[in-house]
C-alpha cells in the first residue's frame, strides 16, 4: 500500500537505575552523642550572595597540649549586609576532648566565639610556646588568635600581628596553612584569596528556571594571595610581593605546603578554582616562582581549567615521593597528580581510577586516610553542591551528596567503596573536612563541616584490621609544630615517607599527628625524622606498632 | 546561546526525517463516497509523480467533499509542504490537529514544520503538545533539545535527547549528539553505552570506534587501547582517533608510544586544545624540552583566549566585549597551523 510509506517504527526506552546502597557500619556518625551541638548557617537571606556556597572549616587541635584531640568548628553565621552586624548570630564552637569520646563546649569565654563571616583555619604554634594558635579566615578581615598557655583562653592579636589583610578593604580569603619558607624555625602563613567580591558587587544570576541562583565565580576577577614571614617576635610581614607570590592571581580555595621536589625548601601548592592551580617553587633564596603549568599540575588532564576545592598530601604509591590530589567541581575529575622523580607529576586521574568515579560528585574537603590500615593511602572525600537548586536543572546532580571512599588497592589504582560505610552515605553538603584519632583507638576518624546543617564527627567502627603507628612532632631548632619534618619508616619490608604539614583538605586542618598503617607488620624496624632546617635527625629502630609515640626534636622516642 | 553547527545539523537532519514519518490512514470512510475515493486515488497518484499543483487541486475538492476527512487534511497538508508553503501546511496541520487530534504523528508533523520557523510564537507550545501526545516524535523531540539546550535546561535536554535517541537509534548525527551531551553532563558510563552500542552496529566506522574509545580511556575500561588501535586501523585518516590514542598512552606513561600519535593527530587536522596540552606534557616527560615549553606558551595563550570567550559567550557579553576577544582566540590558534608547518618540515 502505498500509505505504507508513511509508517514508521518509533520506540521510548529509559535509562535503567541503580539500586541504592544500604548503610552498614564502616563509620558512625556520633557528633551528637559526642556533644557536638553545632548547626551551621551560611546566613542566607535569599539574595545568593556567592561566598554563602563556600561554608567553613573545622579543625582536630590540641588546645590544652593534654594529648588529646579537641575539636573546633567555624560559623559564618551571620551575613555581614544589610545593617546585619557579624556576631549576633550563630557563632563557633570550641570543643574540649573530655577523653571519653566525647567533649565539652567550651566556646564560652574562650575568646574564639566570634571571628565574622569566617571561611577557613590554620593551625600552628607561630610564637613557639608550646601551644597551638589559630589563624581563621574570614570575609572582611581574618583573625589570629594567640592561645593563652592551654588554658582554654585565646587572645585575639591580629592587629599586633599585621595579618589581617584589611589594608584594601573587606577581602574574601578562603583557606590559609602555616609553612616554614625560610626555613627559620618560625612559622609563616600562606592565605589564599577567593575574588575580588564584595556584598555590593555581587552579581544577580538566574538558573535556567529563571530563579535567582548563585553566580560562577569567573564573573569575579581572581586575586593574587598572600605571604606572611614570621617575624618571630610577635608580628608578621606581608612578603607577597617580595617573594613574588603577588605576581599570579587565582581563585584560591585550598593550600598546602610540601617539599615536592625534595630539595628541603618546602613548596606550595594551591587549588584554584576555575583559575590553574598554582605550584609555588621555593627558590630558596626567599622568593618563590610559579611552575604548576610546566611541572604538570595546573590543569586537567585535557588541559582544561579546574575548580579545585580542596587538597590531599600523600605518597599513594610508595615511591618515597609525596602526590597531589584535588577535589573539584561536578562534571569535573577529581584529579590526581603522581610526583615524578624529575620535578615533573604525571596526571593519573584517570589511570587510576579516581577520576571517572568523582564527576557526579562536587567536592570540596578530602584527606589521604588508610582507613584499612593496609598501608596504602586511601582518600576520603566530603562532597556536596554549590547550588540549593542545582536538582531542578542538571542530570543527576544533588544538592546534599554522600561521602566517598576511595580504597587504594595497593597497585596506583583505587576503587570507590560503596559497601558496608555507615554514615558516610548519608547526604550532606560537606565543606570542611578534618581526619585524625580523636579517640586514641588507632583508626582514624573524620569531622566534617557541613553547609545548614549539624558537623559529623564519622567514628570508625568497622573491621579491626592491620597494624598501625602515629608520631606527634614537637620541633625544637626546626619549627614548633614539627611541619614538614619528613618521616621515613620501614615496617615489614615496606618503607613509608610522610610529612607532617599544615593545610590541605579545604579550610580545614587535618591530621595534626603524622599516621601510618601498616598491614600485618608488627614492628617499625627503622624510623628516621628530617626535620626541617635545622638539618637535626632522629633514628630509631625496632620499635613496636600499634600506638602513638610523641618525637621531640633532639630528644629520644619517648 | 548560539547552538553548535553539529546542533543545528541534527535539527534539519531530524526535521527532514519526521516529514517523512506518516501516519496510519484509514480508507474505511472514503469507500461510502465513490466520488471521494477516486480523487483521493487521483491525488496519490499526482503526488507520486510530483505534480503538486494538480494534486493540491484534487485534495481540494476532495476536501470540500469531506472536510472532516483527516487522510484528505493530511495529503493536502503534505501537498502544500511538498511546494515550500510551510505556513500553508501548517494552517492545514492546525485544522487537522483540531479536526482529529487523535490522528496519529499529526502534532509532529505540526511540530516538524514549525522548524521551518523556530522563532514562531507558538513554536514552545506545539513541541510540547507533540512531545506529550507522541514522546517519540523525533520532530519534536528535536525542536525540544533545542530549546533546552538555549535555557541551559541539561536535566530537561538529555530526557528528550534519550526519546529521540531510542526512537532512531540509526541517526549517527543523533547518536552523536547524544553522546556528546551525555559525556558534557559528567555521565560518560551511558555516553560510553551509547557509543559502544554505535560502534557495534557500524562496527567499520572509525569514528565510532574512536569515540567509544575515547570514553572508556576515560573511564578506565579494560579495552580502551584495543578500540582506539581499531579505530586507528579503521580510519587511519581520523585525528580523533590518533589524539584519543595518544591521550591515553600518555596517561597510562607510555608517553614515548604516545608522542607518534599526537603528532599525527596534529598533521591530520585535529585542532583542539587538549592535543596541544597532552603533545606538551608528552614532550615534556620525554625530554624534548624546549618543544615543550614552546608549545606550552601556545597553548597557555590559547586555552586562556578559549576560556575568556567562553565565559564571554556564557553571559552573553556585548559584541564590543566579544569580538575582541573572539579576535584573540583566532590568533592563539594559528598555533595548529604553525605546529602543522613545524612537525612537516621537521627532518
Amino acid at each position: 500500500m502505498r500509505q505504507a510509506l508513511f509508517l514508521a517504527l518509533l520506540l521510548v526506552g529509559c535509562t535503567p537505575q541503580k539500586p541504592p546502597t544500604v548503610p552498614q557500619g564502616l563509620y558512625t556518625n556520633v557528633a551528637q552523642k559526642a556533644g557536638l551541638d553545632f548547626r551551621f548557617s551560611h546566613g542566607g537571606t535569599g539574595q545568593h550572595y556567592l561566598i554563602e556556597t563556600t561554608g567553613s572549616g573545622c579543625a582536630f587541635l590540641d588546645v590544652n597540649a593534654d594529648g588529646k584531640l579537641d575539636i573546633l568548628l567555624l560559623q559564618a553565621g551571620t551575613l555581614p549586609v544589610d545593617g546585619r552586624k557579624p556576631g549576633t548570630g550563630p557563632q563557633n564552637r570550641l570543643y574540649l576532648n573530655k577523653g571519653n569520646a566525647s567533649f565539652t563546649d567550651i566556646t564560652a569565654g574562650s575568646g574564639l566565639e566570634d571571628s565574622g563571616y569566617t571561611q577557613g583555619l590554620a593551625v600552628g604554634d607561630y610564637d613557639g610556646d608550646g601551644f597551638e594558635d589559630i589563624f581563621v579566615t574570614a570575609y572582611g578581615g581574618n583573625r589570629l588568635y594567640h592561645n593563652e598557655k592551654g588554658s582554654g583562653k585565646f587572645t585575639e592579636v591580629t592587629a599586633k600581628a599585621g595579618v589581617a589583610d584589611t589594608k584594601s578593604g573587606p577581602r574574601w580569603c578562603s583557606s590559609a596553612a602555616f609553612g616554614d619558607y625560610d626555613a627559620d624555625g618560625k612559622l609563616d602563613l600562606y592565605v589564599c584569596r577567593y575574588a575580588v567580591w564584595s556584598f555590593a558587587t555581587n552579581k544577580p544570576c538566574k538558573n535556567p528556571q529563571k530563579k535567582l541562583s548563585y553566580c560562577s565565580p569567573e564573573l569575579y576577577a581572581p586575586e593574587a594571595h598572600a605571604l606572611f614571614h614570621n617575624n618571630g617576635d610577635g608580628t608578621f610581614t606581608d612578603v607577597s610581593v617580595a617573594t613574588g607570590i603577588s605576581k599570579a592571581k587565582g581563585h584560591g580555595l585550598a593550600v598546602t605546603w610540601l617539599d615536592y621536589n625534595g630539595d628541603g625548601h618546602e613548596d606550595i601548592f594551591v587549588a584554584n578554582d576555575l583559575s590553574p592551580y598554582f605550584l609555588w617553587r621555593n627558590n630558596g633564596n626567599g622568593t618563590f616562582t610559579e611552575i604548576a603549568k610546566e611541572a604538570g599540575c595546573a590543569y586537567s588532564d585535557m588541559g582544561k581549567l579546574l575548580s579545585g576545592m580542596g587538597i590531599g598530601v600523600r605518597d599513594y604509591n610508595g615511591d618515597g615521593r609525596e602526590d597531589l590530589f584535588v577535589t573539584n567541581f561536578s562534571g569535573q575529575m577529581n584529579a590526581l597528580f603522581r610526583n615524578e622523580s624529575n620535578g615533573l607529576f604525571i596526571n593519573t586521574t584517570t589511570p587510576s581510577g579516581v577520576g571517572p568515579i568523582s564527576m557526579s560528585h562536587l567536592a570540596f574537603g578530602c584527606d589521604f586516610l588508610d582507613y584499612d590500615r593496609d598501608g596504602n593511602p586511601d582518600l576520603i572525600v566530603g562532597n556536596g553542591h554549590v547550588n540549593d537548586d542545582v536538582e531542578a536543572y542538571a542530570q543527576g546532580d544533588k544538592y546534599a551528596q554522600p561521602k566517598s571512599l576511595l580504597r587504594n588497592s595497593g597497585n596506583g589504582t583505587f576503587t570507590d567503596h560503596t559497601q558496608g560505610l555507615g554514615d558516610l552515605t548519608v547526604p550532606h553538603v560537606t565543606r570542611g573536612l578534618a581526619v585524625a584519632d580523636f579517640d586514641d583507638d588507632g583508626h582514624l576518624d573524620i569531622l566534617t563541616n557541613n553547609q545548614d546543617g549539624p558537623p559529623e564527627l564519622l567514628r570508625y567502627t568497622g573491621p579491626n584490621t592491620g597494624h598501625w603507628v602515629a608520631f606527634h612532632l614537637k620541633g625544637v631548632k626546626s619549627n614548633p609544630s614539627g611541619y614538614h619534618a619528613r618521616v621515613t619508616i620501614t615496617a615489614g619490608g615496606k618503607t613509608y615517607v610522610a610529612e607532617s604539614r599544615s593545610g590541605g583538605s579545604y579550610a580545614s586542618r587535618t591530621q595534626p599527628r603524622l599516621y601510618f598503617g601498616l598491614g600485618e607488620a608488627k614492628t617499625i624496624e627503622a624510623l628516621t625524622i628530617r626535620w626541617h632546617g635545622s638539618k637535626t635527625e632522629t633514628k630509631a629502630s625496632n620499635i613496636a606498632a600499634d600506638r602513638l609515640y610523641t618525637l621531640t626534636e633532639g630528644e629520644p622516642l619517648r | 546561546m548560539s547552538l553548535s553547527p553539529k546542533l543545528r545539523l541534527l535539527i534539519l537532519g531530524g526535521g527532514l526525517l519526521g516529514l517523512a514519518v506518516g501516519a496510519t490512514l484509514s480508507l474505511r470512510l472514503l469507500s461510502q463516497n465513490a466520488a471521494l475515493s477516486r480523487l483521493v486515488d487521483r491525488g496519490f497518484q499526482a503526488t507520486q509523480a510530483g505534480q503538486y499543483a494538480q494534486a493540491e487541486q484534487l485534495w481540494g475538492e476532495a476536501r470540500r467533499l469531506a472536510p472532516d476527512n483527516p487522510l484528505v487534511l493530511r495529503s493536502l497538508a503534505e501537498t502544500l509542504r511538498l511546494q515550500g508553503r510551510w505556513d500553508e501546511a501548517k494552517a492545514t496541520y492546525a485544522e487537522l490537529a483540531r479536526r482529529a487530534p487523535q490522528e496519529p504523528h499529526v502534532h509532529c508533523q505540526l511540530a516538524a514544520l514549525t522548524l521551518q520557523n523556530p522563532q514562531d510564537p507558538q513554536a514552545q507550545e506545539r513541541v510540547e503538545q507533540a512531545v506529550a501526545r507522541e514522546p517519540a516524535c523525533v520532530s519534536a523531540l528535536l525542536l525540544a533539545i533545542r530549546r533546552a539546550n538555549q535555557l541551559g535546561d541539561q536535566k530537561k535536554e538529555l530526557g528528550y535527547l534519550a526519546a529521540a535517541y531510542q526512537a532512531e537509534k540509526r541517526s549517527p548525527a543523533l547518536t552523536t549528539y547524544y553522546a556528546t551531551q551525555l559525556q558534557n553532563s559528567a555521565d560518560l558510563k551511558t555516553a560510553l553505552v551509547v557509543t559502544r552500542d554505535y560502534s557495534h552496529r557500524y562496527p567499520g566506522y572509525g569514528y565510532a570506534n574512536a569515540f567509544s574509545g575515547f570514553l572508556a580511556s576515560r573511564l578506565s575500561e579494560k579495552d580502551a587501547q584495543d578500540t582506539l588501535e581499531r579505530a586507528v586501523r579503521l580510519d587511519p585518516s581520523s585525528g580523533l582517533a590518533h589524539a584519543a590514542l595518544g591521550f591515553h598512552l600518555h596517561s597510562r606513561g607510555k608517553s614515548r608510544e604516545a608522542v607518534p600519535y599526537l603528532e599525527n593527530a596534529l598533521l591530520l587536522g585535529f585542532d583542539q586544545a587538549d592535543l596541544l596540552f597532552n603533545l606538551t606534557r608528552a614532550w615534556r616527560t620525554v625530554g624534548r624540552t624546549a618543544d615543550a615549553d614552546r608549545l606550552q606558551k601556545s597553548f597557555d595563550t590559547l586555552s586562556a583566549a578559549q576560556n575568556l570567550t567562553a565565559g564571554l559567550q556564557r553571559r552573553h557579553a556585548p559584541s564590543a566585549e566579544l569580538e575582541p576577544a573572539l579576535q584573540k582566540l583566532a590568533e592563539a590558534r594559528q598555533v595548529f597551523a604553525t605546529e602543522r608547518q613545524r612537525l612537516e618540515t621537521a627532518p
